[in-house]
């Protein structure tokens, strides 16, 4: 194995010990003839692993629990009434990232226009279901439908008068 | 740290909030202790057990018990300190990006002279503050946890590949710190 690729392995498996068995000896007998790849692994060790050795534990102070105690009560009470719960309902929304606000917009944006667009011709335009008839009509009388002959003829001839017949 | 019983944990998630302290008690040392050695400063490192705290108080009724207390505290302790951490980096612009390829670059200049003076706690200190969020965190895990890659893994939802090369880089940064105080010691 070339000293590359054993430091490679110094600084990363072969000091967490995450080599297989096989590879550890490889590298094993590769440090016990290059001192140079021994010098490597002691400054590892030196430098990135022996500092932590000796960390301890440390507390909080006193007054971190009273802060969580706080907010718990605080949040408690805001769910035991309705405004609170509706309030807790949009913060999750006033958090999300303003590219999230931008999408939300153009898109309530496209579908207004498209409703406001669409409205006036479909639904708000009384002589537009009339209109539409009449065209229906005619294109079905071209196209010699018989049933509609044999229909109710106080239907047709209101329709031929409407289109001035 | 040591697992809590499932009937603390059920009862915790119920409500009772003498349940729920006697958690606090009992692992508040280990999530303080992992938030300061993500986020290196006393003030943060309260912010997060905070949070850290406020979060399971949340969800401790949903949790299943699929995973054992230990790892799911874990999970959300890493987690909220390194974002803590990399919002905090963001506002001060200190971040070092590791796609850096020489770990000299993210070494202060006088870091090797001031290691001279410091005790134990100050000297992990001025190491851990050489390293980015990131690669703080995986050091912190395999370090002085001893958590193994697979571990470091799905606990910051990353694969192995990535926790082997930000360990190398921090390990990389860290020599470098360590070759200066030796170059500032023979002078």
């Amino acid at each position: 194995m070339e000293c590359k690729k054993v430091r490679d392995r110094l600084i990363t498996d072969y000091v967490d010990k995450e080599l297989g068995t096989e590879e550890n000896t490889e590298v094993g007998r590769h440090l016990a003839a290059c001192s140079g790849c021994r010098e490597f692994s002691e400054a590892v060790q030196r430098s990135a692993v022996i500092p932590f050795k000796e960390a301890g534990e440390m507390q909080p102070d006193g007054v971190v629990w009273q802060r969580i105690q706080e907010k718990i009560e605080t949040e408690r009470a805001r769910s035991g009434n309705w405004f609170g719960r509706l309030a807790d309902a949009w913060v999750p929304l006033l958090r999300m990232p303003p590219p999230v606000f931008r999408v939300a917009f153009v898109t309530a944006l496209i579908l207004v226009v498209v409703v406001l667009a669409k409205w006036p011709s479909s639904y708000a335009d009384p002589a537009y279901g009339y209109i539409s008839e009449q065209m229906t009509f005619m294109g079905e009388l071209r196209s010699g439908n018989a049933d509609l002959m044999n229909g109710d003829l106080k239907d047709y001839d209101q329709m031929f008068e409407a289109i001035g017949g | 740290m040591q697992e809590i019983e499932k009937e603390l944990i059920t009862k915790a998630g119920q409500g009772d909030m003498r349940a729920f302290r006697e958690i606090y008690q009992r692992v508040s040392g280990y999530v303080y202790t992992l938030a300061y050695r993500v986020v290196n400063t006393k003030h943060d490192a309260e912010e997060v057990t905070q949070d850290v705290f406020l979060k399971i108080h949340r969800s401790l009724n949903s949790f299943k018990f699929e995973a054992s207390f230990k790892t799911w505290l874990y999970r959300i302790a890493v987690n909220t300190a390194l974002n803590h951490a990399k919002k905090r980096s963001r506002v001060t612009r200190r971040e070092v990006e590791e796609t850096f390829e020489d770990p000299a670059t993210v070494t202060q200049p006088d870091a090797g002279k001031r290691l001279e003076a410091g005790e134990t706690e100050s000297q992990l200190k001025i190491l851990l503050d050489q390293l980015n969020p990131d690669q703080r965190a995986c050091i912190v895990l395999r370090e002085i946890e001893g958590v193994d890659y697979q571990g470091i893994a799905s606990s910051l939802g990353i694969n192995i590949n990535t926790v082997r090369s930000r360990l190398k880089r921090a390990r990389e940064t860290l020599m470098v710190l360590g070759r200066k105080e030796v170059a500032s010691h023979g002078m």
